[in-house]
C-alpha cells in the first residue's frame, strides 16, 4: 500500500534509476472546493501571477511525495515514482513557470512570486532538477519530451547560473548510455537552449500579455544582460566539447550500422550540430571551432544504406558549415575546415559518383520512390551542396594567390586553376546530368538557367546558388573568357534574366530581398552589378532583346531605393549598391543613345 | 560507400584545391561582433552581420499580422472588407518603419 503526503524535505540528490514501484494517487484529498492544488498553481500562472498563492500552498506542488519503503517507513518519492499522468501534470506546470517567467524576464518586469519560485528552484530546492534529469531514464517518452522541454526551459531561465554538475549528467549519460530514449533526452535539452531566441515575443500577442496583471507585486529587472541567454548557450556547448570527439564516434558507428530505433536520436544529434554551427545561433566561431571538425567520415556515409531522411539532415549540416552566402563568400582567408569539407565533396561527385547514391533515384518513377516530383527538397539541399563546395574550391584557390607579386606564383595560379577548371567542369557536367535525369527540363537547359526554376519555390537557396555560381564564373575566367563550355553554361547574364522572369520582372520582389536578410541577395546584387559593370559589352550581349526589360526593373529599383534612402527608411547602408546601379544605368543610357 | 582516396592531382603533386596557404597580410580587420570572424572590408563585415540579425517582418496596419515578404503582405490586406488605401509609397506598408522582432 501506499500512502502520499506532502513534506518540505528535499529529496537524495543521487542518482538512482527509476523505481518501477508505481503508488497510487488518491484522487481529492488535496482538493479544495474541486480544485487540486495543482490546477490552482497552473491557474494563476494563467493569469500570469502567483501573489494569490498562499506560501504553504506555493510549496506544495514542489514538495515531493511520500512513499512507503520496504522497512515500513516513508521515504521521498521521486517524481519518477509518480503516477505517469500526475508527473505530466507537474513537468507541464514547471513548463508554464518557466515560460512566462521568459516571457516577464524578457519585458523586464517579474510576478515577485515567479521569480521567487525560479530562484528556489535554480538552487535545487526540494532536488526538483536532479529529479528531472533523472527523467531522462525512464521509458515513456510523452514524459521524457516534456521533461526535456521543460529542462531546456529552466536552464534559459536559470542563466549562467545553472550548475556545472546538472550539464556534466547530462552530457556524460549521452556518452554512457545505449538507450535511444535517453540520448534524445539530453540532446533535446541542448539543441533547445542553443536554438533559443531571445526577445522572442509575437507581433500578435498584446502587449500586457505576458506581463503581471496590476494588482501584482513585481520586481523590476533592471539589468539588460538578463535578456542574453548567450552565456548559457556557451556553457552548454562547452558543456558538450569535452564529450565531442567521442559522441562523433559513437554517432559515426550508429550512422554505419544504422537501424530505425536510432532515428530520432541520429537526427536531433545532426540538428543540434547544425544549430551550434549555425550563423544564425550567434555563437563565437572560437568557441565552436571544434564542432567544424570530424565531418569527413560523415561524408563517407552518404551513400545508399542511409536513408533518405538522414541524408537530408547530413546534407542540412554540411550546407550549414559552407555557409557561403552569409559568410565565406565574404572573408578574404577561408578557414581551413570548410575549405576540406568542400574539396571532399567535389571529390565524392567526381570520383565516388555521390549523386548516383542520391536516394529515391531509382524508385518507381524514377526520383521520388513513388508519387509526383519525388524528393525535390532533397536534391535542392544536394544540388546547393555541390554548388557551395565549388564555389569555396575555386575562392580558395583564388584567395590563396591574392597576394602573388612573383611572375612565378602567377603561373602558379594559372596552372591550379587549369586543374580547377577541369574538376570543376566534371563535377558540374555530372551534377547537369543528374538534375536533367530526374527533373523535367530541356536537354538544352543550361545550369545557368534551371539553378533558378530549381529554387524558385525556395528562395534562400535560389539566391545563394545565383552567388556561388557568379563567384565560380567570375574566379574561373578572372583572366580570359573561356576555352570551352563552361563560360556559357555559367552565364550570370543568363541566370539573373532567368531570376527576373521567375519574379515577373517586378521590382518591389527585388526591393523586399534587398530589406530582408533571409537571403543573401544583397551581396549577389552586389556583386552582380560589378560584374555588369566590368563586362558592359557582354552583358549587353548576353541579354539580346531582354536588354530594356532587364534595365527596366533595375532603373525601377534604383528609384524605389532613392525614395527609401531620402525618407531615410532604408535599414542599412545601400549606397554602394546603388551607386553601381546609377554606373549601370548611364553605361545603358550610353549604349541606347550609341 | 566510399574509400578514402590520395588528393592529387594531375601532375601537380599537391593536394587538390591545397596550395599552400598564403595568408593575406591585413592590417585592418573588421571582426564580427555576434561570432568573432573576421572580414577585410567593413562593406562585407555589413552584410555578414545582418545574417545573425532577426529578420526584419512587414507588419499589416489593420490586424497587426506580420509578414517576411512585402508582396505577402499586400496578398493578405485584400482579406480586410476595407480595402487597403496607401497614401504613397513604400512606407505604407510597414507599420512604424521597419519593425524587427
Amino acid at each position: 500500500m501506499v500512502r502520499r503526503r506532502y513534506r518540505g524535505h528535499p529529496p537524495s540528490n543521487k542518482m538512482e534509476e527509476p523505481a518501477k514501484k508505481k503508488q497510487r494517487v488518491e484522487n481529492g484529498d488535496d482538493e479544495d472546493d474541486g480544485i487540486t492544488e495543482m490546477e490552482r498553481f497552473q491557474n494563476s500562472l494563467l493569469a500570469r501571477c502567483l501573489c494569490n498563492i498562499p506560501e504553504s500552498s506555493l510549496r506544495k506542488p514542489f514538495t515531493a511525495m511520500t512513499v512507503q519503503a520496504a522497512s515500513g517507513g516513508f521515504r521521498t518519492a521521486t517524481i519518477s515514482e509518480w503516477e505517469p499522468d500526475k508527473t505530466l501534470e507537474f513537468i507541464s506546470a514547471l513548463q508554464l513557470l518557466f515560460d512566462l517567467a521568459i516571457k516577464q524576464n524578457t519585458r523586464g518586469i517579474m510576478c515577485s512570486r515567479v521569480a521567487d519560485v525560479c530562484e528556489a528552484l535554480s538552487r535545487n530546492e526540494h532536488g526538483i532538477i536532479d529529479q528531472i534529469i533523472d527523467l531522462s531514464c525512464t521509458a515513456n517518452k510523452f514524459i521524457s519530451f516534456t521533461a526535456s522541454r521543460a529542462l531546456a526551459a529552466f536552464f534559459i531561465v536559470t542563466k549562467e547560473n545553472i550548475e556545472a554538475a546538472w550539464l556534466e549528467r547530462l552530457t556524460q549519460s549521452l556518452v554512457n548510455t545505449h538507450s535511444p530514449s535517453q540520448m534524445l533526452f539530453t540532446l533535446d535539452v541542448v539543441k533547445r537552449v542553443v536554438e533559443h531566441k531571445d526577445c522572442s515575443i509575437h507581433p500578435l500577442e498584446e502587449s500586457d500579455s505576458s506581463g503581471p496583471p496590476p494588482n501584482c507585486n513585481t520586481v523590476t529587472i533592471s539589468d539588460p544582460e538578463s535578456l542574453d541567454s548567450t552565456p548559457v548557450k556557451a556553457m552548454c556547448v562547452k558543456a558538450l566539447e569535452s564529450k565531442w570527439t567521442l559522441l562523433v564516434s559513437k554517432f559515426d558507428a550508429i550512422l554505419g550500422s544504422y537501424t530505425p530505433q536510432h532515428e530520432s536520436a541520429v537526427i536531433t544529434f545532426l540538428e543540434l550540430w547544425e544549430s551550434i554551427i549555425s550563423v544564425k545561433a550567434n555563437l563565437s566561431v572560437i568557441d565552436t571551432k571544434l564542432f567544424y571538425s570530424q565531418l569527413d567520415n560523415l561524408v563517407m556515409l552518404l551513400n545508399a544504406n542511409v536513408p533518405g531522411v538522414i541524408w537530408r539532415h547530413l546534407l542540412g549540416l554540411f550546407n550549414e558549415v559552407l555557409c557561403y552566402g552569409s559568410t565565406l563568400a565574404l572573408q578574404d582567408v577561408l578557414p581551413d575546415e570548410p575549405c576540406s569539407l568542400a574539396h571532399l565533396i567535389v571529390r565524392a561527385v567526381k570520383d565516388w559518383r555521390l549523386l548516383d547514391a542520391l536516394p529515391y533515384r531509382h524508385g518507381s518513377g524514377r526520383f521520388g520512390g513513388g508519387t509526383g516530383d519525388g524528393d525535390r527538397p532533397l536534391l535542392q539541399k544536394v544540388i546547393l551542396l555541390v554548388l557551395k563546395s565549388v564555389a569555396v574550391t575555386v575562392k580558395e584557390t583564388r584567395s590563396d594567390s591574392s597576394d602573388s607579386s612573383l611572375d612565378s606564383e602567377a603561373e602558379d595560379l594559372d596552372a591550379d586553376m587549369a586543374v580547377i577548371e577541369r574538376s570543376i567542369r566534371e563535377v558540374l557536367r555530372q551534377l547537369d546530368q543528374c538534375v536533367k535525369a530526374l527533373m523535367p527540363f530541356h536537354p538544352e537547359t543550361l545550369l545557368a538557367q534551371w539553378v533558378v526554376q530549381m529554387f524558385l519555390d525556395q528562395d534562400d537557396f535560389l539566391i545563394e546558388g545565383m552567388v556561388c555560381c557568379l563567384d565560380v564564373a567570375v574566379g574561373l575566367f578572372c583572366r580570359g573568357p573561356p576555352q570551352n563550355d563552361l563560360g556559357h553554361m555559367l552565364s550570370p547574364t543568363l541566370t539573373f534574366i532567368q531570376f527576373l522572369t521567375g519574379v515577373s520582372h517586378d521590382h518591389d520582389v527585388l526591393l523586399d530581398y534587398l530589406v530582408s536578410n533571409e537571403t543573401c541577395f544583397l551581396l549577389y546584387l552586389f556583386r552582380f552589378l560589378k560584374y555588369v559593370r566590368r563586362n558592359w559589352t557582354e552583358f549587353v550581349s548576353c541579354c539580346g532583346r531582354e536588354l530594356d526589360d532587364t534595365m527596366t526593373v533595375l532603373i525601377r529599383l534604383r528609384l524605389a531605393i532613392d525614395r527609401l534612402v531620402s525618407k531615410a527608411l532604408f535599414p542599412y547602408n545601400i549606397i554602394p549598391v546603388l551607386r553601381l546601379l546609377e554606373k549601370c544605368e548611364s553605361l545603358y543610357e550610353g549604349n541606347v543613345e550609341n | 560507400m566510399f574509400a578514402i582516396m590520395p588528393m592529387e592531382t594531375e601532375g601537380h603533386g599537391r593536394e587538390f584545391g591545397r596550395r599552400q596557404k598564403m595568408r593575406a597580410k591585413c592590417t585592418v580587420e573588421f571582426v564580427c561582433k555576434y561570432c568573432q570572424r573576421r572580414f577585410t572590408k567593413p562593406y562585407n563585415l555589413m552584410i555578414h552581420e545582418r545574417s545573425h540579425k532577426d529578420d526584419v517582418t512587414f507588419t499589416c496596419e489593420v490586424c497587426g499580422k506580420s509578414f517576411k515578404r512585402q508582396d505577402n503582405l499586400k496578398q493578405h490586406r485584400s482579406i480586410h472588407s476595407v480595402p487597403y488605401k496607401g497614401s504613397n509609397g513604400y512606407s505604407n506598408g510597414y507599420s512604424n518603419g521597419y519593425s524587427r522582432y
